[in-house]
């Protein structure tokens, strides 16, 4: 399969993950509800409201992050062992939002999701969520930077781009 | 110190908008034409380009909307900015290398441009252009008037301008936006973003700092009263619930690459390989300023839940409180600076790409020629551009409007340029009829979209509606050239292409 054509089924099959959520009945709560003694601002309440969307929303998340490195990968020139880099990075990706998505479950099942282990300033789930999701990218951004001449802007190929450059001013110079 | 707080509080941001001023004037100097006023002359270094990148990425909303959320709905907002990181990777891996190139093979010197180029289609060039504009005059009107709102809060805690109308509020600070991108055009503007960005940074870490510290135990005991309070807010999906937080990841992630003020500065820099730096200064760049976003946001939350600060009447007095009962009176100087810096960043950037659209692309699409003296006419529709965004800021009849028109606007961009330039740029099977298609369709799903809120028809979940209406572009988008025929390309667009 082309990489286009996997780019386009990963947008359907997104597209219809939202359709189905338009199916699946709301509890109440699920978009959050007015605290009870502040004004303008919100609780999410009881935690049973993920029940029955964990999985529609896991697999959202699996499917954005295949979608997300997918993509980075339409514009670049990879070999083999780039290839694996890209995967490994796309890997980690999906590994802490899968450690967030199962860390808060464990925190629900052993009913401290109220008092949870804090790690860095934060409860571990959400720890997951802005150390690991938030910051993994970088391993992109890292990859950018070092392999730019060899996956981005390869030197032979921005020559060929040049040639066809000057040929077109040289063009344009002749009707002037 | 504390008894001339207000006064510096002013003097900082008075202070700024006169560099501000001196910025435009020395860029007046550089700008001797269109290419200048549009482009910069594409002369820019990857520090300055990096920076106003991210700069002009980052708005006021998030040093005033993006704590207010937070505030509101616990860490639900904190996705929209875990997911800048890869946001900038799809931005750069996507456009960083081949807008520049596209720009370079034709001296292009606007988005549209570069379509008209890509497809081979002065109605792609036309539809591309009139978006834009539509989503710049949409988005513009909301940034202006939360610039007047930030003046008027802070010139009406001084005795002498105590009752100073929001209608001069919009006047003294357009003036200064005006100002600068009338004399220095995008010159002016990333070098003001430059500066802009350079203090966005400086104050959020200095912000951070004191966030910490507003409970004895940091950031932990600040996360243990709020999950005490309601475990949920502070779990990953906040208040807002687990698909309507996935949504904004996706919205947000992608739809930075959609954003016209931000990827025409990918066009600016000198050097094809600067894209390198630039990625890495502006995702450090935007880290360490959203730290101002979260931190405020957990803290004033966690202030309020243990009583340490009353109860506020509006989320969106969060960040400002914050800074007047919490910070030493130099920093909220510096912070309300950063304040109309983020705004004005971000201002600045539209103004240039409307008055592009309004002066070169819709006259090229129609006429087939730009304007004559593009200079002056760029300039004279920069101000005509503020000034009706000013008056339907002011005059508009339904406040709300304006907030929906600023996330109208911002949905546009998202849903018109993912599909046609981050897709279609890197997709030779991409067609010319599958862009106008996915344009008129981002413009009509958006306007139904906008529709739907003010008649408050609910989403489930609260998915965002820019997350559909972008997925069905780019659905819409694919389909069409799918099942239209393989279109030629030139040799030109095949070389660009090809690297």
């Amino acid at each position: 399969m082309k990489l286009a054509t996997w780019i386009f089924a990963l947008y359907l099959a997104i597209g219809g993950i939202i359709t189905i959520a338009f199916f699946v009945e709301e509890d109440p709560g699920s978009q959050g509800l007015a605290h009870p003694t502040y004004k303008d601002m919100s609780i999410g309440g009881e935690s049973t409201r993920t029940d029955k969307i964990v999985w529609l929303g896991t697999a959202l998340g699996i499917l954005q992050i295949t979608l997300f490195v997918s993509m980075l990968c339409l514009a670049i020139h990879l070999d083999k062992k780039q290839r694996v880099w890209m995967a490994a990075g796309g890997g980690l990706m999906l590994t802490m939002f899968l450690a967030m998505v199962f860390s808060y479950r464990a925190l629900l099942a052993a009913g401290t999701l109220s008092n949870p282990a804090i790690f860095l300033g934060l409860p571990v789930p959400t720890a997951f969520m802005i150390y690991g999701l938030g910051l993994t990218p970088l391993v992109f951004v890292i990859f950018y930077v070092v392999q730019f001449d060899s996956c981005v802007l390869r030197p032979e190929r921005y020559e060929k781009f040049q040639q066809v450059l000057a040929e077109r001013q040289r063009s344009a110079e002749d009707h002037q | 110190m504390e008894a001339y707080r207000n006064t510096i509080v002013f003097g900082c941001v008075a202070a700024y908008m006169v560099l501000c001023i001196v910025i435009g004037l020395w860029a007046m100097r550089k700008t001797k034409n269109a290419h200048d006023f549009f482009m910069a002359g594409r002369n820019l270094g990857f520090l300055v380009t990096g920076i106003a990148v991210f700069s002009s990425t980052l708005s006021g909303f998030g040093f005033v909307g993006g704590p207010a959320l937070i505030y509101k709905m616990g860490i639900s907002s904190v996705w929209m900015v875990i997911c800048a990181a890869i946001g900038f990777c799809l931005s750069f891996y996507l456009l960083g290398k081949r807008i520049w190139l596209f720009a370079a093979m034709r001296d292009s010197i606007s988005l549209p441009d570069v379509v008209a180029t890509r497809y081979k289609s002065e109605l792609t060039r036309f539809l591309m252009a009139l978006a834009i504009l539509l989503g710049v005059m949409a988005y513009l009107g909301s940034q202006i008037k939360a610039m007047a709102h930030v003046l008027q809060d802070i010139m009406s805690r001084g005795s002498f301008w105590q009752d100073i109308s929001l209608e001069w509020c919009v006047v003294i600070s357009s003036a200064v936006l005006v100002f600068y991108c009338v004399t220095g055009g995008i010159i002016a503007s990333v070098y003001t973003d430059l500066f802009q960005g350079l203090i966005m940074i400086v104050a959020a870490l200095l912000v951070f700092f004191y966030a910490y510290q507003a409970l004895p135990g940091g950031f932990a005991e600040i996360s243990q009263t709020i999950a005490a309070d309601d475990a949920e807010s502070m779990a990953p999906w906040g208040a807002l619930g687990m698909l309507g937080c996935m949504s904004w990841y996706f919205l947000f992630a992608l739809g930075g690459v959609g954003q016209p003020h931000v990827v025409t500065k990918m066009m600016m820099n000198k050097n094809v390989r600067d894209a390198r730096y630039i990625l890495p200064v502006s995702v450090i760049g935007f880290g360490v300023s959203a730290l101002l976003w979260i931190s405020i946001g957990l803290a004033m939350r966690a202030l309020v839940i243990n009583g340490l600060h009353p109860e506020l009447a509006a989320a969106d007095t969060a960040a400002p409180q914050f800074l007047q009962l919490h910070t030493p009176a130099i920093l909220a100087g510096v912070v309300f600076a950063a304040l109309f810096a983020a705004i004005m960043s971000t201002a600045d950037g539209f103004l240039n790409v409307g008055a592009a659209a309004v002066v070169h692309d819709i006259p090229q699409a129609l006429r087939g020629k730009s304007l004559k003296h593009e200079l002056l006419w760029a300039r004279i529709t920069t101000v005509a551009l503020a000034v009706a965004a000013a008056l339907f800021s002011l005059y508009s009849p339904d406040a709300k409007l304006i907030a929906m028109l600023g996330s109208f606007g911002w949905g546009i961009f998202a849903a018109a340029i993912v599909p046609v330039v981050a897709i279609g740029l890197n997709w030779k099977r991409g067609t010319a009829l599958a862009a106008n298609v996915a344009i008129i369709a981002s413009l009509l799903i958006n306007f139904t979209v906008m529709f739907m809120r003010k008649m408050e028809v609910p989403i489930p979940y609260k998915i965002h509606e820019g997350a559909i209406a972008l997925i069905a572009s780019i659905c819409i988008y694919f389909s069409i050239s799918l099942l239209s025929k393989p279109p030629v390309l030139s040799k030109e667009v095949e070389a660009v292409m090809d690297v």
